[in-house]
Formats: structure tokens, sequence, C-alpha cells
């Protein structure tokens, strides 16, 4: 036996180098061939359709979490009951309005009318039903689902457990969609928006067409098919783009998108910026020797150390803006405006460090009781790979002013927070977004202990001081719109000018490429609220 | 035979079960909560109750035994559990993506014997000759460069100037030029410098010279009788590279947009999707060891001086 196979192999064997070559030539053939015929038919099919190359997919397809379509690439699939506008205003969307009538309670009117994708009205049971599902994954407001009462057809009501009054901003994430009960938010989204799925493969692609029985007519959408296409490489998002084999592109990679801008035949476009990168210091419950920033001083001269003008205009071409404070002026302009901020100041640096005690050392470093000025920033959210260089700026800016800073980088998240959680840093780099107009939402999730209910959060290293938190909770418990935005400019004077607990660097808009056929960009400073209706070609 | 069958295949049972413990203790003595990475993704707040909350979801709230015991369990009836990340059940995630990686690596393996074997035979024949050097100067390059480099200068040249290949995805036959080039021209010095210096050695030995004084033509004593010692080695590289690559090529798969397994496994594991990457390392461990064996196995027929004992 086994000599008859091994003839048969060795026969293999000799044969195999001639049959390998006739073989090869001819599959190579076949490709080539392939490949000069896609290259006529990969580009545009017709008018109808948008092809748009994003990131990775990230969708959740199974239990409460599932957004498929929806979250975070939001392909107009559903809809919200109210609407956050590029223009950071909350307008009535799916309800047409809505009243706060008392004890934590919020009642909203539905639109009448509106057709789910397969046909059926939507009504306060399928809003419900919705809101119910985002309640046991992640409240974005404290109250549990069977707080969400159906009034009548048209009406719901909405309890929270304690007075917090920020819920219609809360309602306009895209994780309090509202679909149909009847089809599942994992495999079969079911919404009221301008387009229905149609194919989904994870990884690859998705596409979705126009919903024929569409409530608003003003928003009707200008193409028949939208096609998004999973590329998780920037730079192979950007060839594509120049190929002609998608039509535009998000996110763009921001270090190339001035360049991008040169190319004829392509159009970054820009939304105001809603996102940005600052520093976060440590101050709560820090040891020797990573109790340096504790001193109020040393953290303002960091922040006069950093020429944030350079960083803008050399790392991001003009592709951010500068920053005062976390919240960007298109997400409350007040804020802004209200704080003083810091602009890079050789001399407040060393006027700041000589007040606390430091001295230049002949290396030209700061020093105190012989110990250098030695400052450890850590980077990780968003992973290193991608903010870089930004690190590696600061750490330069800062060693130009005589303060040493050891960088320890991360692309792994979870080693990023177990580090950070060691408490052996004195400051991390992180960018955020806001992708709801709450201005209290990123101050009370990251600046504050705010055991609202009995618990703290955790983690809360970047902990301010009460005052903060106090206004903090007005933002979040005040009904009047004048006073959340008194408490927001107030937040931010203690946060930077103050105590000064981060030093803001740059604001972040969301980019948009597209090629010049395709007409009516308007880019949403929020990706998650991205609108295609009003794209065609 | 059968009974060195048997044995071996005892013994791979017995290395993966080891596997999958390793992996399993790795992962959990890694830094990184899967329940708070969960959370923080999702822009969560984190509190005792909602870390509690997301641990006891994903099961991780038991002892380390009683979870492996869970999995093993699970995984004998090929039930791997559900992602953390996405909630799919983790056999439908790596089946889906095994396609792609197969094919990916079946033709970026057959593209690189298509090159390499010739240019190593002709390298090996007209050593030192200039054919030689200009062969080993490709080599070098080939195996210098870097995947993501060559990738992207593929697609500018070929996609973007040229228009003949889709720069990116998977579908018709023209999506898999580019990547299988790419991979392939990474794989193919080693087995060309391979091939050359076996092929080198072999056409020393006394037997070469015994076959050319019979008279046998040059073209006969390069292929049957040189070439069938110098492939052994080859044969083993063979088998290693196609495990490896059955794990995904990340780089090329994230260039190319390629929805193969290498781009998932990386993702679990910097998500802490422990249900994935454990399956994944099975996965892993198997075509290893599967390769091995047949490589073994393959020896024996290949080469008569090769004998089973047991």
């Amino acid at each position: 036996m086994a000599t008859t196979a091994r003839d048969v192999v060795v026969r293999w064997a000799q044969r195999g180098g001639r049959a390998l070559i006739v073989v090869g030539l001819g599959v190579l053939g076949l490709l080539g061939a392939l490949g000069w015929e896609s290259g006529t038919t990969a580009v545009g099919q017709g008018a109808s359709e948008l092809v748009i190359g994003v990131a990775k997919d990230q969708y959740r397809l199974e239990g409460d979490a599932a957004a498929l379509g929806v979250y975070p690439l939001n392909a107009n699939i559903t809809e919200t009951l109210v609407r956050l506008t590029p223009d950071f205003q909350i307008i009535p969307w799916l309800a047409t309005s809505w009243e706060y009538v008392g004890e934590n309670t919020w009642r909203f009117s539905l639109r009448r009318g509106v057709k789910f994708h397969n046909g059926d009205e939507m009504d306060a049971e399928a809003v419900k039903w919705s809101l119910a599902k985002q309640q046991r994954f992640q409240p974005l407001f404290p109250a549990g689902e069977e707080n969400i009462r159906v009034v009548d057809k048209y009406t719901i009501e909405i309890t929270t457990r304690w007075d917090f009054r920020r819920v219609v901003e809360a309602l306009t994430h895209p994780s309090y969609a509202i679909y149909s009960p009847k089809g599942d938010p994992g495999r079969n989204p079911i919404g009221t928006g301008p387009f229905r799925l149609v194919e989904y493969r994870q990884n690859e692609v998705l596409v979705v067409e126009r919903f024929a029985d569409y409530w608003n007519a003003e928003e009707a959408p200008r193409v028949d098919r939208l096609v998004f296409r999973f590329v998780p490489d920037g730079s192979t998002r950007i060839l594509a783009l120049q190929a002609g084999q998608v039509d535009l592109i998000v996110p763009v990679p921001r270090e190339n998108a001035a360049a991008l801008a040169q190319q004829p035949g392509i159009t970054v476009y820009q939304a105001p910026a809603n996102a940005y990168y600052a520093l976060y210091f440590a101050t709560k419950d820090q040891v020797p020797p990573y109790d340096t920033l504790t001193d109020p001083r040393v953290r303002k001269a960091v922040n006069y150390a950093i020429d944030r003008e350079t960083i803008v205009e050399q790392i991001y071409s003009g592709f951010a803006e500068v920053a005062k404070t976390l919240t960007p002026p298109a997400v409350l302009p007040e804020v802004d405006a209200g704080v003083e901020g810091f602009s890079f100041s050789p001399e407040r640096v060393a006027e700041l460090l000589t007040e606390a005690g430091y001295t230049r050392g002949a290396d030209g470093f700061w020093e105190k009781d012989g110990e250098p000025l030695a400052l450890t920033l850590v980077s990780g959210f968003p992973p290193a790979s991608i903010i870089k260089p930004l690190p590696e700026v600061l750490q330069a800016m800062l060693e130009d002013q005589g303060i040493r800073v050891r960088l320890v980088e991360f692309d792994d998240i979870g080693a990023y927070y177990d580090y950070v959680d060691t408490g052996e840093l004195h400051m991390v780099i992180e960018s955020g977004s806001w992708n709801m107009p709450d201005p209290s939402f990123i101050p009370f999730g990251l600046f504050c202990s705010c055991n609202t209910e009995g618990e703290a959060i955790l983690y809360q290293r970047f902990w301010i001081n009460e005052a903060f938190e106090q206004e903090v909770m007005r933002m979040v418990s005040a009904e009047d719109r004048a006073e959340v935005v008194e408490a927001a400019v107030r937040a931010a004077q203690i946060l930077v000018d103050e105590f000064t607990g981060v030093g803001p660097i740059a604001y972040i808009p969301n980019l948009i490429a597209a090629r010049d056929e395709v007409q009516g960009v308007v880019v949403h400073p929020a990706a998650v609220h991205q609108r295609w209706t009003g794209m065609g070609k | 035979m059968l009974r060195y069958l048997a044995s071996r295949l005892v013994q791979l049972g017995v290395v993966l079960f080891a596997i999958t413990v390793l992996s399993f203790a790795l992962l959990h003595l890694a830094p990184g909560d899967p329940a708070q990475i969960l959370l923080r993704n999702q822009g969560a707040l984190l509190t005792q109750t909602t870390v509690e909350k997301m641990r006891a979801e994903l099961g991780l709230d038991q002892p380390l035994p009683v979870q492996y015991w869970r999995w093993l369990r699970g995984a004998v009836r090929l039930d791997f559990g559900v992602s953390f990340r996405t909630g799919q059940p983790v056999a439908e995630l790596l089946l889906g993506r095994l396609g792609a990686t197969v094919e990916l690596a079946a033709a970026a393996l057959v593209l690189a014997l298509l090159w390499s074997v010739p240019l190593g035979i002709l390298a090996a024949v007209y050593r030192d000759t200039l054919l030689d050097h200009a062969s080993r100067l490709l080599a070098l390059v080939g195996a210098s460069m870097p995947s993501f480099w060559l990738g992207l200068l593929l697609i500018y040249a070929f996609a973007v100037q040229l228009g003949w290949f889709p720069v990116l995805g998977r579908g018709s036959l023209a999506h898999l030029v580019l990547p299988a080039i790419t991979l392939a021209l990474s794989l193919a010095p080693v087995y060309m410098r391979l091939i050359r210096a076996n092929l080198c050695d072999a056409l020393r030995e006394d037997y070469i010279r015994t076959a050319r004084a019979k008279g046998a033509s040059e073209r006969r004593v390069i292929l049957r009788h040189g070439l069938r010692t110098a492939l052994i080695p080859v044969v083993t590289l063979f088998g290693m590279t196609l495990a490896h690559l059955l794990g995904g090529t990340v780089v090329v798969e994230t260039i190319f947009a390629w929805p193969g397994i290498g781009q998932l496994a990386v993702e679990a594991i910097l998500n802490r999707d422990f249900p994935v990457v454990q399956a994944f390392v099975l996965l892993l461990s198997l075509a290893f060891a599967l390769a091995n064996l047949a490589v073994d196995l393959f020896y024996v027929l290949l080469d008569p001086r090769i004998r089973v004992e047991g």
C-alpha cells in the first residue's frame, strides 16, 4: 500500500513543477482578465447610488445593545423622538411636542401617520418597547423601563427616579431609536427612517434603499441606495476614494486631510468641532512621586507650556481649532466664550514654577530639593497609534520649557485603564466627543463622584472639587435653559481657569471627503447623527 | 502505521487540552476587565452595580475553574459561547470569516510556490551566475519590504493609477489579486532561498554523481533526484505556513478590508472578548497540530529513508 502511495507522490512531485506552472499561468491570466473587467465596472453604478467608505464594523447584533445600521454608524434606518440638528438644536421629530408635567415626569405627543418599513403605524407601544430596550442596556437617564408608560396610542410618559432634567437631550441619542417590535434590532431593524435595510455582510458591507412611504417629504432621500463599505485602514479608504471605488469617506484620517483637500476632484467637508483632545491631571489620592500635580501652580505651568497654535497648524494642518475648554463652541458657545483658557507663555511657566519652589538647573530642567520636575504622561484612549504624534509633541513642548516628561503609551484599551487605575501617572491625554446636547454629560461622567443614587462612579481619578460638582448637578437638575448654560459656564471656569484640572489642547471637527460629483454634503458635527438624505450625484 | 497514527492523535488531544488551559489562564491573568472595557466602549458610567451586573451577564463572576469547565463542556459540543462584544455565537463569527481567510491563504501560497519553485531551481542550477544573484536580490527586497507598504504601493499603482483591480473588499477573483500578491511576495523569498540552498546541497551528493554517470539527462538528475530531496524541508515549511496563514494575516486583511479571521482575532484580543480569543486559539492550535501531523506523514511517503517506529 505504502509503496503505491509513495510512487504516486513521487510521480506527483516530478510532474508537479510543470503542472504548477501551467495551472499558475492559467490562474494569473484569469485573474488579470477579471481585473481588467473590474476596472471598468467597479466605479459608481449610476446616479441613484452612493458608495460610502466607513471605518471598521462596530455593530452589536444581539441582546438589548443590538443596533444594526443605527449605532455607531447611523444609516438613517431609524429615527428618534427628538432630533439633534447640525447646529446642535433639538427639534421635534417622531414626537411633535413634549412638556414637563411635574414630579419628574415628561409627556411626549407622538407624530401621527408615521409608517414603519413594514407598513405598521408607529405608536406609543412601539416607542415604549424601543426606549425600554435601551433603558435595560445602558440608561442615559435614570428611569427604569417600568417608568415608561403608554398613556394612549399617541402619548407616552417618562418618569425619572430623581430630579434629572436632561431627558429630552438624552432622547436625541441614536441609542433611543424607535423600532417596530416586530423586527429585530440586531438582524432585521424595522424603523421609520428614510432608508430601509437591504443587505448586511458583517465587516464588509451594509446596504440600505429609499423607503417609499417615508413620512417627511422634505427629507426624502436624493439617492435610491446607500452602500456602506467597511474599510478599517484609513490610507486604503483614501485610495479607494481616489480610485472612485467609493464616492465619499468618513472618517477622514485627520493627518491626511490637508493633502487630500489638494487633490483634484476631491473635496474635504468639515463640520464645526464637537470633540476635543485634552490632558486630564491626576490630583485625587495621588502618592509621591505621582503627586506633583496636586500643586495647582504646576498644573497651570503645564498649560502655559503648550503651544496650541503650532499643534493645530503643524499636526492637524488647520483641521482642528485651539481649545480653551472641553466644550467646543458648536456645542454651547457660551462656555468657550466664558472661559479665559491658556495661551503659550514661557514667562508664565517660569513665574509659576519659581513660585512653586522650583529652580532651573544647569541642564535647563526645573528641579526642587534635588529632584527633577518629571511628569508621567499616559496615552491610550484613543489608542496611542491613533492619537500619535500628539503625545510626543506635547512631550517635546514641555521639555522645551524644562519639564521632563516620561511617555507611557498603550494601543490596548484594557491595559490602558488598568495602568491608569494604578495611579502611577501625573496626567493622561484623552479625547471626548459630544453626541448629546446635554452640557453635563462629559463633566458628570469624567470629573464627578456624583453619587446621585447612593453610589459613586468608579475610577474617578480626575475628580475636581465640591464647587465643580455642585455646578454639574445644577446643570443636570435645572429646568430653565438659561440656568443650565450659566451652570455650564461656571463649571468650565472652575475646571479650566480656577482649579485647572485639565489642559484643553484642540477642538476636533468631524470630516467627510467626497468626490466632486457628490452634491449636498452636510457634515453633522456628531458623526452618530449624520443624515444622508440630502446627498446625491 | 495505524498504531503510529493513533498515538499521534492521542498526543494531539493532550496538546490541545493543555493549550486551552494555558490560554484560558493567560487570558484571565492579563490586565483588562472585559466588563469594564465593554461598559466604557458604550460610554456607560462605571459604578459597582453596573460593573457587577455586566460581569454576571458575561459569566465572569464565577470561579475560574467553573468558568473553564463551562467553556470546555460547550467546546466539546462545538458550542464556543457568544462574543462579549457583538453577542453573536463564536462559532458563527469564526466560520463566517474562515472562508475569506482560506481563500486568501490558498491563493497566496499557490502564487508563492509558483514564483519560488522555478526561481529556486534556476538559482541552484545556475549558481553564482547573474541569474542567481538577481534572484537573491529579488528575494532580499521581497523579504525586507513590509506588507503594509507593499500593499499600499500595489493599490496605488494597479487600482488607483491603472484601475485594473479594485482597491478593497472581497467578491470577484479580481478582488483577490492584490492581497494575494502582497502576501505571496512576503512568503516567496523564504521558499526560494530554502529550495536553492537545499538543491545546491543535494546536487553535490554522491547519488547525483552516480545518476549523471549513469547517463541520466541533466533535467532528470535535477528534477527527479535532486529536487525530491530538496523538497523535504519545503514540505515542513509549507505545513507551518499554511497553519500560520489560517490564523489570518492582520496587516494584509486590514489594508485591503479583507474580512478574514486575523482582524477578528486582533479586535477580540484588544476588547478582551474571551470567548472569541479562546476559540481562535483552539482553531489555530488545531491547524498547527494537524499541519504537523500531515507533514510527518508526508515525509514517510516522500522519503523512503524515513521509517515510522511504533
